[in-house]
């Protein structure tokens, strides 16, 4: 159970990765696009705390064990927290602007919204 | 305390102005933006002087390095950092003399971010720790998403400023996915630490999957093939002289972030697969070099026309960089500051047309400025620049790092730099003959594949007069003159180069507090006879190709007018705006970039 489960983290990263790419890839909606791009996000965060995972550990504070217990990592911990914080600045400007997008041109589709070619341009 | 103040100034200036709004009167905040940006130019200058025998070395909240353990964030300022940041200041400056009564008062958060902007800029280039750049990547990129949308009046802008915050977003989850996988091997996170943990034992697949990784993330920032499909989307709806900073300074970041973290984090580790892994970055840099100037030739929309020879520099500076010396390095240095002084001018002189002839669109433009010999004379001198004309400091650069390519038995690059530099400057030299002289066909089959607006949109007139948009473009092309001209620019350079290379002088400096050996000091450039005629060959051809090109249907180069057009065509429509195709071109990328490591690794 060991060998198996020790790959399930690094697994469950690719996994997110890879479906919130496809998600991005084959939006029609801009807020479902932000929607896929924090699953990509998520994907970063597993990797993260993964990484900072030790077998048998404690959570990494000390208020109920003596200092010296093996804990967890706690940097990738606070990694992961800047990294949350970060995109939550990303994806509020991002659905601003789709709010924005929608109340210009009332649609969100990012096909029909393609700078340059978009609903303002006239057929020639 | 300078670093900082470097810092933190623009930061403080941000705030007070956008906490006073209501208070502030306009002038004052953008008065108080100018200054600001300013002092930290100066302040920089300040720094770099102090730096000359050991790297300024400061620990965030006393958390220095104890038992040959570095957990605090650490500031490192040597003397390419800070003179990376009064470029980035300076560049600011101008932006902002250029922006002054850009903007009616609807639009008075432009400062603010602009400020914003500029911190995050000052602290990416001065920041000892990997993960620490990051963060400031952020911080700088989520205030270029606001300052690309800032028209939000127009469709363009919004969509043209979620393509390039989707792409770049997902090119910072892959360089933070690089930080982790590093960090998993070294449990470092601080630069030199990194590169002394890494240092011990040969490079694993880990760690060859973590430079990747990181390096990709930069690369998104640099608008490397295949990651650039987001600036010229971003150029295009971005106002003017936020185009001017992010082709200036905010692309040539990402270069330097990758050169800083190869020759600290990883170079000892990768011993002598270092050369190859160097010579993968000549090879990206080479094609993008090639694939940007080729893409400028056939645009017609001018500020996507920057846009892709913004490309096509950062490619010629990635290929410096991948060479891995520090001579060539002080050319990449070099060619920078020129290039941002060049570029900058550039687009306010587009900037400039737009507001006084109406467009940006150089068909809808053709022979409206005649009567403006002024503003075609600085657009013009400012393509032969870009072009790589001596004296200007972008032959100089690509001089040096020619010179050095030729010793490493890679005179091949020689070429491809000339190339693109002849394609990029015939480009723009091919806008200005037919913009202010009226010659060419009125349909061009090369470049009515481009995309461009039907109707461009105004840029904002508050009562801004030619003088305060023409005069900063005057002085950016001047500087451009000086960093060719002045000896002890070199100088400076290849000693700075020469600290910039040494991996291991950085770790020491930084966790021992030791300074830098001893160096013999740097002589002057000075030209070679072939360096020069090159230089003008390559300027010369760009005013032979923007002729040829111009000829178009009618001339008699007329089948390969007609072959270029279709290959132009297609090359556009895979420009297709839409952030999903700009996506599955990042994954490409590393896919192929990965490979191509595999193969020149084993």
């Amino acid at each position: 159970m060991g060998a198996l489960a020790s790959f399930v983290p690094w697994a469950v990263v690719a996994w997110l990765f890879l479906v919130g790419t496809y998600g991005i890839v084959t939006s029609r909606n801009l807020i479902h696009l932000v929607g896929a791009l924090s699953v990509v996000q998520a994907s970063t965060y597993v990797l993260l705390v993964a990484i900072g995972f030790r077998e048998d550990a404690h959570a990494p504070f000390f208020a109920d064990v003596p200092p010296g217990t093996p804990v967890v990592d706690p940097i990738v911990q606070s990694l992961a927290l800047t990294d949350i914080v970060v995109g939550a600045t990303v994806y509020a400007l991002l659905l601003a602007l789709a709010v924005r997008a929608h109340a210009r041109t009332g649609t969100l589709d990012p096909e029909a919204l393609r700078p340059m070619h978009g609903p303002t341009r006239e057929r020639e | 305390m300078l670093p900082w103040l470097c810092i933190a100034l623009p930061l403080l200036a941000a705030l007070l102005i956008a906490g006073a709004r209501g208070v502030l009167r306009r002038p004052f905040a953008e008065l108080l933006a100018l200054v600001t940006t300013l002092v930290v130019a100066v302040l920089a200058f300040v720094l770099a002087a102090e730096v000359e025998d050991a790297p300024l070395v400061r620990w965030a909240g006393g958390w220095s390095p104890s038992q040959g353990v570095a957990i605090g964030i650490s500031l490192v300022v040597d003397g390419y950092g800070a003179g990376l940041v009064s470029v980035v200041a300076a560049l600011a400056a101008a932006t902002v003399v250029y922006a002054l009564r850009y903007w009616d008062d609807a639009h008075g958060a432009f400062v603010v971010l602009v400020l914003l902007f500029v911190s995050g800029m000052i602290g990416f280039c001065l920041t000892g720790d990997l993960f620490d750049m990051f963060v400031f990547f952020e911080l700088m990129s989520v205030a270029a998403y606001a300052l690309t949308a800032h028209r939000v009046e127009e469709a363009s802008p919004i969509t043209g400023a979620i393509n390039f915050a989707i792409t770049n977003s997902v090119g910072a989850f892959v360089l933070l996915m690089g930080i982790a996988f590093v960090y998993a091997r070294t449990g470092a996170l601080s630069l030199a630490q990194i590169g002394d943990a890494l240092a011990r034992a040969p490079p694993d697949g880990l760690v060859f999957v973590g430079w990747l990784l990181v390096l990709t993330g930069f690369l998104v920032k640099a608008s490397i093939v295949p990651f650039h499909f987001w600036l010229p989307d971003a150029h295009a709806v971005a106002p003017t002289p936020i185009s001017v900073m992010f082709s200036g300074v905010m692309v040539e970041l990402g270069i330097y972030a990758v050169a800083r973290v190869h020759h600290v984090a990883f170079a000892r580790a990768f011993g002598a697969a270092g050369a190859r892994a160097g010579l993968l970055l000549v090879a990206i840099g080479a094609a993008t070099a090639v694939v940007g100037a080729g893409m400028a030739l056939v645009q017609r929309h001018l500020k996507r026309l920057l846009a892709f020879s913004t490309v096509s520099h950062s490619g010629i500076l990635l290929a410096g960089v991948g060479l891995l010396h520090a001579e060539a390095l002080a050319g990449v240095a070099v060619y920078l500051a020129a290039h941002a002084a060049v570029k900058g001018c550039l687009f306010m002189a587009v900037g400039a047309i737009h507001q006084e002839l109406g467009s940006v669109d150089e068909l809808r433009l053709r022979g409206r400025g005649r009567d403006r010999p002024g503003l075609a004379v600085l657009v013009a001198v400012a393509a032969l620049a870009l072009a790589g004309c001596p004296p200007f400091g972008t032959a100089l650069g690509k001089a040096l790092i020619d010179e050095h390519a030729t010793l490493a038995g890679a005179s091949w690059l020689a070429w491809v730099f000339a190339l693109a530099s002849a394609l990029t400057g015939a480009a723009m030299l091919r806008a200005v003959a037919r913009i202010f002289l009226g010659r060419g066909p009125a349909r061009d089959e090369l470049e009515s594949s481009g995309a461009t607006e039907e109707e461009p949109p105004e840029e904002p007139r508050g009562p801004t007069t030619l003088l305060l948009m023409l005069a900063p473009a005057v002085v950016l092309l001047a500087s451009s003159l000086a960093v060719g001209l002045v000896p002890a620019v070199t100088r400076w350079a290849r000693a700075g180069a020469h600290r910039f290379v040494d991996g291991e002088g950085f770790a020491a400096a930084v966790l021992d507090a030791k300074p830098w050996p001893v160096l013999p000091p740097s002589s002057p450039h000075t030209w070679s006879a072939k360096s020069l005629v090159v230089s003008g060959a390559t300027a010369a051809a760009a005013a032979l190709l923007a002729a040829l090109s111009l000829q178009g249907e009618r001339g008699r180069a007329r089948g390969v007018a007609r072959a270029a057009g279709r290959v132009g065509a297609a090359l556009n429509r895979l420009h297709s705006g839409q952030v999903g195709d700009y996506v599955v071109w990042l994954l490409v990328g590393i896919a192929l970039y990965g490979g191509a490591l595999a193969l020149v690794s084993r």
